[in-house]
């Protein structure tokens, strides 16, 4: 075919000349210079009275609009040139207002009238054009205004435009649902016509003489299913749609059209979720079509379909068997399995183990492993060793299938490839540390992530060697700073309740943080160290215990408060465990926290204070520190176990049935408080619920947030009694709202000094605020004392879980069949704060 | 299910051709452009040709010195996306006569045009290989009738 020449004859080169106009400006300034130059050209060109000048400025704005510059200030000359009798103008009007319309419903009022006219065009092109342009297009009032004519378009006598106008119905029921009933039944229509009248000339046309006919009938019902297959992907109910499933499944056994059989299997999926009693029928179907099919696409569809759409079992190996037999065909690029059903009998596995060309399509490889991983997720049995092996093996370097593999690792880890994955992801690791792509480094966290995931699945019920494994993540932590490493650790240490395992991982810690002497402090590093100090100090072996005095030398690399807890805990249990208060070694400790009492971070400040008086205390009173040390100090970080509690768990709690919380904590019934009955119920649940009763009109309200304040005043002694450090809040509170009244001398005095005569102050509004601060302890004691009580708890990878200070006699938590007893965790910096003294 | 765009870009990262199926405003449009600009160019030879961008997948293609990139959203059969993008540069070979990239920068509407008959609204709507370029040519066909009549019109008056 001879190549076309440049767009028409009669403004061709007006467009060339500013595309090559714009290629020739190498310089930024100089083409942004001679853009705006056009377009201020354009604004003119638009106004002429002379349609072929009008549309060419219109069509190289169209251009420009691709490259990033506005036109929607020329939407009125848009559709100006769409409204042109002339096909090419009003073909480049339609591709103008395709790209650059964008719901403005002024412009669109005129465009009814003219798409409504387009649409009963006697040339189909332009009705084609039309059509094409209203399904961008198309906003809420359009869609109404155009409904009808589109509905009826759908028995129009060209295929072409039944095609184009399902697809504009589509669109038309998103912006207005209201017809999306009267669609649907059009719809399934459409499909039953076109449908018979297929079957029909096949079996007339038998020499197909009818080729044209038939082929419009395939694309009408290819759209139609298209249509359907979005309408049930955006369906908030399936129910109506699901009736058209015998429709549906007589075009899927009939057609040999690979696009629409895809098709039909998205829609399928979805309504084998909905539906669980149509998997019977269309699982022998669509097993049929996987193996008769020649496209990869379809295949890959059906096992899609199959697999999520949930209709294989947990427990149902021949079918798995078969799946897998087809995903590792399509790895190797092949569709034909035959009669054959299992990988055995296909010759794919053998003792060298499977026969799998990794070197093939990578996109195959990348389709495949996601339906590997479904797989593995279904029942991780289905993905043999041998295969997962053979996948680990490739040692992928494309982000996007480097990430299946690991999702895959993760998804079928069990007690005998443990070991092997691990190691295969260290060495694979090791491959590409010397590249620095920043691609490489994000595979790099992915597989750090995924070593630390793997450890943790079904509660560390894998992992054959937690020496072992340890020693794995400390290498990685010596590598890279990542706070999944240290949550990790952390987990393990109080989880894993075997001497041995704690031992490890408190060496690990150790090593690190005295690796560490070299290194600068960043962010990411201190929370890591703040980790690792805390399972020093929580797990101290005896040769930390031994050693204390290079920790504390070691502390003045890591400026974070836990450090200092961590030491106090130390010299506690070293005290305990020797009876005997090593003079040197307090008087250290002592030097070192004396210049943090007065360290900018008020964290550490407070710390150090705290942790120093005991010291001097202990250092001024010889005869009595191994007592103070030894058993007082240490009884403060010891007296509860440390347990991990399961997400969730403090919504189980239920609140006491003693706790109060619509009971004002004060009520200041002062004389004209009488006149408001319901103020006293308003306050707390405003502060507790932060949802404020709207109950009322403004004049309410605002009358309620005066009383709030003045309820604060009145004590109620029950509650009250519990906040005794808030006393003092509290009468300076009183004075506020009593100010205004002269009768109180008491009050008047305050207000002389505080100056609080006139409206509610800042001081009474942020009164607010404190007595949310009180209640919330409350809640929080009442929960520890009932968390006994809750059941079983769930435990969920890589979420933060809460911690108590909780009595470990509690045996619901613990896991009596766990091969090590494991306990629930935590990783928020709170439990540093759980065993704080004083 | 469906395509939320499909780009056109150059070696270099520049936009040749870029249709959207949905409503996005000039700013979501650069970002989409820019982002899945830099995923594709840093991709090398051998990678699969799929990426995850945010909720979305993105699927591209190498033809000579241009890339066709096609967002999809996550449930779509990606390889369905390329056998679509496939046909698409197959009926711009025939159009053209042997498509190079200067042909759809200088004729980018026709590029549109071709598209127009391929995707609608971002559904694919042609079932055959000879479909759009036949379409696509009978509309040429009377744009030029329409021209010359046009121009005899001129003459005669």
């Amino acid at each position: 075919m001879s190549r076309k020449s440049p767009f028409g004859f009669l403004f061709g080169k007006n467009l060339e000349n500013l595309i090559s106009g714009i290629r020739r400006r190498k310089d930024e300034d100089e083409k942004e210079a001679f853009i705006h130059e056009v377009i201020s050209e354009c604004r003119e060109e638009v106004r002429s009275p002379d349609y072929d000048i009008k549309t060419m400025a219109v069509l190289k704005l169209a251009y420009l609009e691709m490259l990033g510059y506005d036109m929607t200030w020329a939407g009125f000359h848009v559709i100006e040139v769409m409204a042109s009798p002339a096909f090419q103008q009003k073909r480049i009007g339609y591709i103008a207002a395709m790209q650059s319309f964008r719901g403005d419903s002024e412009l669109l009022m005129l465009v009814t009238n003219l798409l409504k006219m387009d649409l009963v065009n006697k040339n189909i092109h332009t009705v084609g054009v039309a059509l094409s342009g209203l399904a961008t297009i198309v906003t809420p009032l359009l869609a109404q205004d155009v409904s009808d004519d589109i509905m009826r378009m759908l028995s129009h006598s060209n295929a072409r435009i039944r095609q184009k106008a399902v697809l504009a119905l589509h669109k038309i029921t998103l912006q207005y649902p209201d017809i999306f009933p009267q669609a649907l039944e059009r719809i399934s229509d459409l499909l039953d016509s076109a449908q018979t009248e297929l079957t029909q000339a096949i079996q007339a046309g038998q020499a197909g003489q009818d080729e044209q006919y038939e082929r419009d009938q395939t694309a009408v019902i290819s759209t139609a299913v298209s249509v359907v297959g979005e309408m049930a992907y955006r369906a908030e109910s399936l129910s109506q749609l699901i009736e058209l499933t015998p429709r549906l499944f007589a075009v899927f056994v009939s057609s040999k059209h690979n696009w629409t059989l895809i098709k039909i299997l998205k829609v399928f999926l979805l309504f084998s979720l909905h539906e669980p009693k149509v998997r019977p029928k269309f699982l022998p179907a669509i097993k049929s079509i996987m193996q008769e099919t020649e496209s990869m696409s379809v295949v890959y569809e059906c096992l899609n379909c199959i697999i999520c759409g949930k209709m294989v079992d947990e427990d149902d190996f021949e079918l798995a068997s078969l799946l897998m037999a087809h995903i590792v065909l399509l790895i190797n690029g092949e569709t034909s399995l035959s009669s054959q059903s299992s990988l055995g009998s296909l010759g794919l596995v053998s003792s060298e183990g499977y026969k799998i060309d990794w070197s093939g399509d990578a996109n195959l490889r990348f389709v495949a492993l996601k339906l590997l991983v479904k797989m593995a997720e279904i029942n991780p049995d289905f993905v043999p060793n041998e295969l997962l092996a053979s996948v680990m093996a490739t040692r992928q370097r494309d982000p996007a299938l480097l990430k299946r593999v690991l999702a895959l690792a993760v998804a079928s880890v069990n007690d005998d490839n443990f070991f092997d994955i691990v190691e295969n992801l260290m060495q694979l690791r090791e491959s590409f540390t010397e590249s620095e792509s920043q691609s490489l480094l994000d595979i790099d966290i992915d597989v750090i992530k995924t070593i630390s995931a793997l450890g943790a699945v079904r509660n560390y019920e894998h992992v054959p060697d937690f020496k072992w494994y340890v020693g794995v993540l400390g290498k990685l932590c010596m590598d890279s700073y990542s706070e999944v490493l240290s949550s990790r650790l952390l987990d393990i240490a109080i989880r894993v309740q075997d001497a041995e395992t704690r031992e490890a991982v408190v060496e690990t810690c150790y090593s690190w943080l005295s690796s560490r002497v070299n290194s600068s402090s960043n962010k990411m590093m201190l929370n890591m160290a703040a980790v690792f100090w805390f399972i020093i100090g929580e797990y101290p072996t005896q040769q930390v215990l031994d050693n204390l005095e290079d920790l504390v030398k070691l502390a003045a690399l890591f400026p974070i408060p836990d450090v200092i807890t961590s030491l106090t805990k130390l010299m506690s249990k070293q005290v305990a465990r020797s009876h005997f208060v090593e003079l040197d070694l307090l008087k250290l400790l002592i030097a070192y926290l004396e210049p943090l009492c007065t360290n900018f971070d008020f964290e550490i400040q407070e710390r150090a204070c705290e942790s120093l008086e005991v010291f001097k205390l202990a250092l001024n009173t010889p005869e009595k520190a191994t007592e103070i040390l030894g058993s007082e100090l240490r009884d403060m970080f010891s007296c509860y176990e440390l347990v991990t509690v399961a997400p969730g768990t403090q919504k189980k709690i239920q609140p006491p049935s003693n706790l109060d919380l619509d009971t004002p904590i004060m009520n200041l019934n002062l004389e004209d408080d009488s006149e408001n009955p319901e103020n006293g119920n308003l306050d707390l649940d405003l502060d507790l619920d932060l949802n404020l009763n709207l109950n009322g009109d403004k004049e309410h309200l605002f009358r309620s947030s005066e009383t709030y304040s003045q309820n604060y005043t009145d004590a109620n002694p029950d509650l009250v009694g519990q906040y005794d450090q808030a006393d003092q809040f509290e009468s300076l509170e009183s004075a506020a709202p009593n100010a205004e009244n002269p009768e109180n001398p008491e009050n008047s005095n305050l207000s002389q000094i505080f100056d609080l005569n006139a409206k509610p102050t800042m001081d009474t509004l942020f009164a607010i605020p404190k007595s949310t601060q009180r209640a919330k302890p409350a809640k929080k004691k009442v929960v520890v004392a009932q968390d006994a009580t809750i059941d079983g708890p769930v435990i969920e990878e890589e979420k933060k879980t809460t911690i108590f200070n909780q009595p470990l006699k509690n045996g619901s938590l613990i896991q009596p069949d766990d091969k090590v007893k494991v306990r629930h965790k935590k990783k928020s910096k709170k439990n540093h704060t759980k065993s704080q003294p004083l | 299910m469906a395509f939320q765009y499909i780009l056109l870009l150059s070696r270099q990262g520049k936009t040749r051709l870029s249709k959207w199926f949905e409503t996005y405003s000039m700013k979501d449009k650069g970002k989409i452009t820019r982002d899945v600009t830099t995923l594709v160019l840093s991709r090398k030879n051998k990678m699969s040709n799929f990426l995850e961008y945010k909720d979305s997948k993105v699927v591209y293609r190498r033809y000579a010195s241009l890339y066709f990139v096609a967002g999809i959203e996550a449930e779509d059969n990606e390889l369905l996306a390329l056998e679509v993008i496939h046909r698409y540069v197959e009926q711009m070979d025939k159009y053209f006569g042997n498509v190079c990239e200067l042909d759809i920068i200088f004729n980018f509407q026709r590029a549109y045009y071709i598209l127009d008959e391929i995707i609608v609204a971002g559904e694919i709507i042609e079932s055959s290989r000879r479909e759009p370029i036949k379409r696509t040519t009978q509309q040429d066909a009377l744009e030029v009738a329409e021209a010359e009549a046009s121009a005899a019109n001129k003459l005669l008056l």
